[in-house]
């Protein structure tokens, strides 16, 4: 592929204790980006009035009724946003502690963060927790908001004690150089617009440190690493369709089907059904090989040097069930083990991440995420 | 300084690998899959997906719900592709009744009682589906492999995990729905049918002023004013459009909650 890529999608998860602001703040964001049409703006609104609850700016994200009845999100949901030549993914997620499931499946897909803290609440206990979820993840930057500083009368010092308590807790969740910011996400003060109420504060709009700090990733130049490819399916002509997670495959490479050494020709790289002379890491490829392998199968991997494979991990997960002692299988990219799960500390806490020791009855390559699951259901999220 | 700058953002290679990668998995998970295809841009934009994901061919059957009030344009387009592109085409023949035309009784109940059947007859354990979450609310909230009971319900309060590219597969589940198409916005599918030459339903196109934005039957879709007559009139159009795009279309108004509770009821 030689054609330039223009900006991808950049995913920011917005975190915090439940009813500090969160759908609000973007329900908001929608609103003053101009990114919600106009028709489902009023026919929301005109919903509210016709039940008993007053119209919110989270109505633009909670759109269970449920969700509205209840003033409380109960699933994570993207708002796009286009800006300037950008494209930010927010993602929403629930608060509160019973829901930490879907608050995962948002989050995996952050690469930056935004954490909201109530100006009169202050952190929380979820807060922390969301906090170390994201460190968990690699979220690579975050940004700290004080909302709600109209119920704190738009009081400098008000605002400088709970800077100081936020900063101290993105200490120890390691995030040291996080900026933190007021803002009323209701009327949209220091969102996007300068507020007249915050005129004290010197520094940028959230939307100004989003702008500086959050960028679409940029494909770095790889270091020579040896080719790895993951093998997602092989259909009935012969063509092998994975992804490649380390390294370049190119037309003409040698490798073989770990842990075999046998060598196999790459013919030719499709990407798509476009035959394409090379692919590179992260993306999906499909190969033919020669001689045309006798067994390859979905979860092999393929290599053009020789790599470790493992069946012992001692790693932190993060736990949405207890797991049970059977029947868990560890899935990592297409591979596939039985797995016996056996935790290293002394407590089982839900949503934060354990040490824990895995076996694994088939051995296998790692790298990055994978994750535990039980009956097809994912129990837990690893990485190594 | 804020500009909407629609034209010139997200690239729509990064959204086609995250499709190409959901169709390939849901074809090495499931025994017997099946696909939904209205004739509308958004399934017809996913069967090209799924002809660059399996090298030119669509390897599993194409249904057709038909309640025999689809535009004729419609039907000709659908004829005319599935010979094109040799598609498995198979056609779940809905009944429409007289009294009852309403977001409910007809795309609800009449087209979910005949695509049971056919699923049902032909044992499908996983459909794919081209909805996106920029369509409406409580679409925005799916998953993109999506259980349904036994009852075809959609128990969208206890929604499965998905992390990172994993998705959980339950056994006890009666069918999934999967929806490689969720993270596309209605610019991006006309991004991409532009980008590739996809062929598409004349209805979309400006005839005497107007335009359909989103296809459904003749009785529910309304067109919109609209001078739009090529692919690339329409994505000039998008850049500056500020209502929705299934704003023509009955079953998704907020009052009634309709949506929510046809999904519930496994509509689609």
């Amino acid at each position: 592929m030689n054609r330039k890529r223009t900006a991808a999608r950049i995913p920011i998860v917005v975190l915090g204790e439940k009813d500090h602001g969160k759908s609000t703040l973007l329900g908001r964001l929608l609103y003053e980006t101009r990114a919600f049409p106009n028709d489902r703006l009023s026919e929301i609104r005109k919903a509210a009035k016709k039940s008993t609850r007053r119209f919110e700016w989270a109505h633009l994200l909670d759109s269970f009724r449920y969700e509205r009845e209840n003033e409380m999100t109960l699933d994570t949901v993207p708002a796009i946003v286009g800006i300037n030549g950008a494209v930010y993914e927010f993602i929403d997620v629930p608060g509160h502690r019973s829901l930490i499931k879907n608050m995962l499946s948002g989050a995996t897909r952050a690469r930056y963060a935004i954490a909201l803290v109530d100006a009169a609440e202050g952190i929380k206990p979820q807060t922390i927790r969301h906090l170390n979820i994201a460190r968990f993840l690699g979220v690579s930057h975050l940004i700290a908001v004080i909302n709600k500083c109209d119920r704190i009368g738009y009081s400098r010092e008000k605002f400088t004690r709970a800077e100081k308590l936020t900063a101290a807790a993105l200490r120890k969740c390691a995030f040291p150089n996080a900026a933190v910011l007021p803002l009323v996400a209701t009327t949209g003060d220091n969102l996007i617009r300068r507020s007249h109420h915050l005129a004290w504060f010197r520094g940028p709009t959230l939307f100004q440190a989003i702008e500086k700090n959050f960028h679409p990733a940029v494909s770095r130049r790889e270091p020579r690493r040896g080719l790895l490819f993951a093998v997602q399916d092989v259909y009935a002509d012969g063509m092998v369709v994975g992804r490649v997670t380390r390294g370049r495959v190119r037309c003409g490479a040698a490798l073989s089907i770990v842990p075999d050494t046998r060598a196999y020709r790459v013919r030719a790289v499709f990407s798509g059904s476009r035959n394409v002379n090379t692919a590179g890491a992260g993306d999906l490829a499909g190969l033919t090989l020669v001689p045309p392998p006798r067994k390859i199968i979905r979860g092999d991997m393929l290599s053009d040097g020789t790599i470790a494979l493992y069946s012992r991990i001692a790693t932190r997960c993060i736990f949405i069930k207890k797991p049970s002692t059977r029947a868990i299988t560890f899935e990592s990219g297409f591979q596939e083990s039985a797995a016996h799960v056996k935790l290293l500390e002394k407590r089982f806490i839900l949503g934060t991440p354990l040490m824990a020791a895995i076996r694994l009855r088939k051995k296998c390559a790692l790298n990055g995420e994978f994750v535990l699951k039980e009956r097809g259901a994912i129990i837990a999220l690893g990485k190594i | 300084m804020l500009t909407r700058n629609v034209m010139k953002t997200a690239d729509t290679y990064e959204l086609k690998q995250r499709s190409i990668f959901i169709v390939r998995e849901a074809r090495a998970r499931f025994n017997n899959l099946a696909m939904l295809w209205s004739g509308g841009k958004d399934s017809t934009a996913m069967l090209a997906l799924c002809r660059e994901a399996f090298f030119n061919t669509v390897p599993f059957p194409v249904i057709h719900i038909d309640n025999g009030i689809d535009f004729p344009e419609t039907y000709d387009f659908l004829g005319r592709l599935a010979k094109t592109w040799n598609l498995d085409l198979l056609i779940a023949k809905s009944v429409i009744k007289k009294d009852k035309i309403s977001g409910i009784a007809c795309c609800g109940a009449n087209k979910t009682v005949a695509l049971k059947k056919l699923m049902k007859a032909h044992g499908f354990d996983g459909l794919i589906v081209s909805i996106r979450r920029d369509e409406h609310g409580i679409r925005a909230k799916e998953r993109t492999f999506s259980p349904r009971d036994a009852q075809w319900r959609w128990n969208y309060q206890n929604q499965p995990v998905e992390a990172w590219n994993y998705a959980s597969v339950e056994k006890d589940a009666d069918h999934y729905r999967v929806h490689p198409l969720l993270h596309w916005r209605e610019l991006d599918v006309w991004r991409y049918i532009s980008e590739n030459n996809i062929p598409i339903n004349p209805l979309y196109f400006s005839r005497a002023g107007k335009r359909f934005r989103s296809l459904g039957c003749t009785r529910c879709t309304v067109a919109i004013r609209s001078s739009a007559a090529t692919v690339t009139d329409i994505l000039r159009e998008l850049g500056d459009i500020r209502v929705s795009e299934r704003s023509g279309r009955a079953q998704d108004k907020e009052t009634q909650a309709v949506m929510e509770r046809l999904r519930a009821l496994g509509y689609m």
